[in-house]
């Protein structure tokens, strides 16, 4: 991430004085009020739980979005809220901040960040960081996303600026008894000639002007709360209350959108819920005459159900009650089960389903566009052909294993990935084009979920040939299944393989390059072409060939994750760091228990 | 054996069908979509509201409905200012029947702006006392910056005949008595005519 220069953090607001504040207010509607962000026009509730990533810390009794209008319209508050947490007493000590305590609030920060400021941009020029360094621009990031969202009305709420006699007098009638940074330029003109005819100017009136300047400055850099329509350029991107001020990009209409924004800060700090309530309606009025084209209702409302709705976590939950049911099984195989367990999981992929469905309504695209949203498609191939197994064949609880464990699996998988910010991320221009999205991606990731579940097969007919005593009275022959699986599997990621070396000559103008996600395609198909191959002209026993298959959960992790860890290539849409140590203990322990599944076989085969 | 002949088959079957599809088409690099619509969304209808000229008559917006309005935010101190104003009124005369040009102060004094419209006759030769221009003033900025949320000076904005906005030009950006501008902005006049 590109440093951002914090400058001064003089906005102090001056603190509120909160009426009845028993009950809380309505965010009904503030949640919908779109911002963009990201490139995308999202809802606030949206952007609130990006920020509240941010925080190591949220205070007791809010919600994402109580924070965030807590930190837009009471900033004095929130910057004194201890939210960010430091262990390392290095980074303490270079912030200058106690060593006793752990978690800090932004007005503690400040200071120590901007005198380091320099110090920290210089680590972004270097290629690796230790443990503290990182630690230290990870505050940073964090702290500078907060600075700049606590102070996006900066121009529009009382600031705490002493006004010096002479000005008061003069200005009298002019400025309000807490007056706005709009309030100050109203009187700028007059305040700079009033200097101009004075000989030795009051102090006090040059420290005022000093730190108008200063905040104008400051608002120049506020550009995350993109909450504006660019009335005259629909194609240009929406403008920060700050940016709308001060670089011409304003129009009467717009202007009373700032206004009601301003009212509503008056209301919220008020607590005054019928005001609140109209005015965060009139709000989102405004804004859809403002950009009619781009403010898309339905398409807010359908990604804030989808926010709180958590379609994921029911998914977890019920393929997690699913495969109780398949360990159940395997201790009381008697009892009948499958019905209730099939149907859980049948539900688990429904609530999977409508997520990937409502994700694709809002992007308009394949869910498949990075990491986190490959991860979810992959678990619903898996989902959904463990449960036409299921259903249709005769490994009925052991598909309903498969299914149920790689939901709850995948779904933590995927929260790792999900932890960095929005989700809902806009499509870098590489990938931009639905046609390929939907034959090459959706392809090769449907190898990726058949791939794993060939490999849970061949972990399954390890372990069972192992541990299970009667081999010979199953009701289905694994291996052939297995065959059928790893075939399928391998014409899926050849075609999705051949399918990407043609996007790859449309978009690059070359066919294969070698890159590392090229490689790691190709690694699958070369893997399975050589187990299949050996297999079927008698060059590969039985076992190690399922200790082959069982590998290619390996295979497929390092082309899916593996490849980003590599840190080249044209594929950088994926590049993720930080999942080296998952990646390799994955690998590690995948060796291990293939390695001991088979150990007792090549005894036995020296033996025999 | 039959299982994987027909795999083989459809492998081969759809290879042949993309590279038959996508056989001589221009490679297309980064296809980024491109926005062809139109650049505003919507044109935004102007609220009536009250202006003050330098004499303290009262004039409302409404009273030039019907012309092509030319409302510049100035201030005399303000040197991109003086730079458009004599083309602002080159312009207003060469489009006498058709343009309105309300000048608004925000000076905090009227004289100020006495003062400048003579030094900038005697400076330009420029006339300034037209028939379709109306010096305001708006000391207390509750037009500029109240409504339109201006601050920094000079910014004129376009109200087509028909009472929307159409444009605003921030800083002394465009030479407003160049024949492109005066030609640009018929077409406010012949769209709504």
């Amino acid at each position: 991430m590109k440093p951002l220069l914090l400058t001064l953090f003089i906005f102090f607001v001056s603190l509120p004085t909160y009426a009845n504040q028993t009950e809380p207010l309505s965010m009904e509607t503030f949640r919908s009020l779109p911002i963009q962000h990201e490139g995308r026009i999202k809802p606030l509730e949206s952007y609130a739980r990006v920020l509240s990533k941010k925080l190591d810390h949220v205070p007791d009794g809010y919600t994402e979005i109580d924070f965030l209008a807590e930190a837009l319209f009471n900033p004095a508050k929130v910057i004194q809220y201890p939210l960010f947490k430091i262990n390392t007493p290095n980074v303490k000590a270079r912030l200058d901040i106690p060593l006793d305590k752990k978690l800090f609030s932004l007005e503690e920060l400040l200071p120590g960040l901007i005198s380091q400021e320099q110090h920290i941009f210089s680590l972004y020029e270097k290629e690796e960081t230790t443990a503290e360094e990182a630690q230290l621009i990870h505050i940073y990031e964090n702290a500078t996303a907060l600075h700049y969202t606590t102070t996006t009305f900066s121009a529009l709420l009382p600031l705490n600026l002493s006004i010096p006699d002479e000005l008061d007098d003069t200005f009298n009638d002019t400025l309000p008894e807490n007056p706005t940074f709009m309030d100050f330029k109203r009187i700028e003109d007059s305040v700079l000639g009033s200097i101009r005819n004075i000989d030795n100017p009051d102090e006090k009136t040059l420290l005022l002007i000093l730190q108008l300047s200063s905040i104008e400055q400051s608002m120049a850099k506020q550009q995350d709360m993109r909450i504006i329509p660019n009335i005259w350029d629909i194609s240009a991107i929406w403008l920060s209350p700050a940016q709308f001020i001060l670089s011409g990009a304003s129009s009467p209409a717009a202007g009373e959108y700032l206004n009601t924004w301003k009212d509503m800060a008056v209301a919220f700090r008020g607590h005054n819920h019928e005001a609140w309530n109209d005015l965060t309606a009139s709000a989102l009025t405004q804004v859809q005459n403002l950009a009619p084209k781009q403010v898309d209702i339905s398409k807010i409302t359908l990604e804030i159900q989808y926010i709180l709705l958590n379609p994921y976590f029911y998914s977890l939950l019920f393929c997690g009650l699913a495969l109780l049911i398949a360990i159940l099984h395997q201790f009381k195989p008697e009892l009948p089960l499958f019905a209730a367990g099939s149907t859980i999981l049948a539900v688990g992929f429904i609530f999977h389903l409508m997520g990937l469905g409502i994700r694709m309504a809002l992007l308009e695209r394949p869910p498949v566009t990075n990491l986190y949203e490959s991860i979810l498609f992959v678990n619903a191939v898996i989902l959904l052909t463990s449960l036409i197994a299921a259903v249709l064949g005769k490994a009925k609880y052991v598909f309903l294993g498969f299914g149920a464990l790689c939901g709850v699996i995948l779904y933590f998988t995927a929260q790792f990935f999900a932890a960095k910010g929005d989700t809902l991320e806009v499509l870098i221009a590489v990938l931009d084009t639905n046609f390929w999205l939907t034959t090459h991606v959706l392809i090769i990731t449907t190898g990726y979920g058949l791939c794993i579940i060939t490999s849970l097969l061949a972990h399954y007919i390890l372990i069972q040939d192992k541990f299970s005593k009667k081999q010979r009275g199953r009701s289905f022959n694994p291996i052939n299944l297995l065959h059928i699986f790893a075939i399928i599997s391998l014409l899926l990621t050849a075609i999705g393989t051949i399918l990407g070396g043609i996007w790859a000559d449309q978009s690059w103008g070359r066919f294969w390059g070698w890159d590392p996600k090229e490689n790691g395609a190709l690694l699958i198909v070369l893997w399975l072409v050589w187990l299949l191959h050996a297999r079927i002209s008698g060059h590969l026993q039985k076992h190690y060939y399922m200790a082959g298959m069982a590998l290619l959960s390996v295979v497929v992790a390092l082309a899916w994750f593996g490849i980003n860890l590599l840190g080249i290539g044209l594929h950088s849409y994926g590049f993720t760091s930080g999942i080296a140590w998952g990646l390799g203990a994955f690998c590690a322990i995948e060796f291990a228990l293939i390695a001991l599944l088979l150990l007792p076989f090549k005894s036995k085969a020296i033996s025999s | 054996m039959k299982i994987n002949l027909a795999l083989l088959f459809i492998t081969l079957l759809s290879i042949g069908i993309f590279t038959y599809l996508f056989h001589g088409t221009t490679p297309a690099v980064n296809e980024v979509p491109v926005n062809t619509t139109e650049k505003y969304e919507t044109l935004e209808k102007v609220d009536d509201f009250e202006l003050v000229d330098t004499s303290g008559n009262t004039h409302k917006l409404s009273d030039f409905k019907g012309k092509i309005i030319i409302l510049n935010f100035w201030a005399s101190w303000c040197t991109p200012c003086a730079i458009e104003f004599p083309q602002l009124l080159e312009l207003s005369q060469s489009m006498k029947d058709k343009i309105v040009f309300i000048p608004i102060s925000v000076d905090t004094k009227a004289e100020l702006i006495t003062r400048f419209l003579t030094q900038l006759k005697r400076r330009t030769s420029q006339e300034t006392e037209l028939s379709n221009v109306y010096y305001m003033w708006d000391p207390e900025k509750k037009i500029s910056q109240d409504i339109f949320y201006t601050v920094k000076y000079p910014e004129t904005y376009i109200i087509a005949p028909d009472f929307t906005l159409r444009e605003k030009i921030v800083g002394a950006s465009v030479d407003f008595s160049s024949d492109e501008f005066k030609a640009h902005i018929m077409n406010y006049w012949q769209e709504t005519n």
